[in-house]
């Protein structure tokens, strides 16, 4: 009886040892094909972004931070999207990555994200300053200039109920001198403004 | 003699300047112009087009970002000291490295100052005052300066360089700097309708 009792033992204590066993196996394939979990891809973006807070911090450091850095941020951000397309985690994502390609001056790349972002997520929280960003990227940035593009994303943006009065304004004038680039709308504003101070 | 630095919304700051002929009439006196009206802006480059002459021409001086004594060393400061120089006709070869953010003003564009990317080391031709012919690597804030400067020979303000959104959140500023909108220490020439 006694026998059969520790034989019995031992077989659980075998099988719960090879389930765990398996289960490590299992994990580490997840890991070397780049399967992680929401909370482990959460994890190594924010530890991205702390370090990069910490760079920035930091005076000395802040000259030096290469853009290999935010390349790596804008991959883990992507990896995600890539994952987790339907998470609301992932319009965050799409989120910082337009911005993060917005500051690296690779705008074709950030507007693609942008749309993406509002396809996916046409409730997004930040939608104003994404249509607002959208818009200006054409506007000033994207060459050749395509006003087409500027009058739609600034169409949408007027369409925001959450748009600051002045915002709302700027766009308005904005969309009725569309045919100036940026630089002669500046010099025409000042020129405005200039007048209308005699 | 302290010239009027050229404000922007002027179209001259937006041209492709002209290289220099070596028999360039009054070159001395325009570079000892160029370095009074430098100095007394506090500037660390000056570049024609903000005098007003549209020819590919500029000078620097950047001892002001010179290590001081007691602070920490900033490396991309080192050998700074001494670094004044006039490059005419320049043309940047070869620009490497990694690009790396530092806040940019100009003296054309006062009061603004915006983060900027640039690379870390350049490697220029150029001739100097004497119209002797270098071609010289440069890292650090030397190679910031004279990237800065380059730029305004091709007709580049380091406000084309920002986000096309901080260049909107600039515009209302960036059109009262046009106009003469705001407080400045040396002498500018603005863009007043006539």
């Amino acid at each position: 009886m006694i026998n059969k009792s520790l034989f019995l033992l031992a077989l659980i204590v075998l099988l719960v040892s090879c389930k765990e066993e398996t289960s490590k196996k299992e994990d580490a394939l997840k890991k070397k094909e780049g399967i992680f979990s929401s909370i482990e891809l959460k994890g190594s973006i924010k530890q991205m972004e702390d370090s990069i807070t910490g760079m920035l911090q930091n005076k000395s450091s802040i000259k030096l931070i290469p853009n290999l850095t935010y390349i790596e941020l804008i991959n883990r951000l992507k990896s995600y999207y890539k994952r987790f397309p339907n998470d609301p985690y992932s319009a965050e994502c799409l989120f910082k990555i337009h911005i993060k390609y917005m500051d690296l001056n690779a705008l074709e790349n950030s507007v693609a994200y942008g749309d993406t972002l509002l396809a996916n997520f046409p409730n997004f929280q930040n939608r104003d300053f994404l249509l607002e960003s959208m818009g200006s990227a054409y506007d000033s940035g994207i060459e050749p200039r395509d006003t087409a593009m500027v009058r739609r994303y600034y169409t949408l943006l007027l369409k925001e109920p959450t748009v600051a009065p002045e915002t709302r304004e700027g766009i308005i004038m904005r969309l009725k001198y569309i045919k100036m680039n940026f630089f002669e709308y500046v010099n025409f504003q000042s020129k405005k403004a200039s007048n209308s101070k005699k | 003699m302290i010239l009027p630095i050229i404000a922007f919304g002027n179209p001259i700051l937006k041209r492709i300047a002209d290289n220099l002929p070596e028999n360039f009439e009054g070159l001395s006196s325009l570079l000892a112009d160029m370095f009074e009206t430098m100095y007394a802006a506090k500037g660390v480059g000056l570049a024609a087009p903000q005098i007003g002459e549209s020819i590919r021409l500029f000078i620097v001086d950047g001892s002001p970002f010179a290590n001081e004594e007691g602070e920490e060393i900033d490396p991309k400061a080192i050998g700074i000291e001494g670094f004044k120089k006039v490059f005419i006709n320049p043309i940047i070869e070869e620009e490497s490295g990694d690009l790396w953010p530092f806040q940019e003003g100009c003296l054309s564009i006062p009061k603004i100052r915006e983060n900027v990317n640039r690379m870390e080391r350049i490697c220029v031709s150029y001739y100097d005052e004497n119209w002797s012919f270098h071609r010289d690597e440069f890292d650090g804030y030397k190679a910031r300066i004279i990237q800065h400067e380059y730029d305004h020979l091709e007709g580049i303000l380091f406000t084309d360089k920002l986000s096309p959104l901080k260049k909107k959140l600039l515009s209302k500023r960036l059109s009262n700097v046009s106009i003469g909108i705001v407080e400045v220490d040396y002498k500018m020439k603005f863009n007043k309708k006539k």
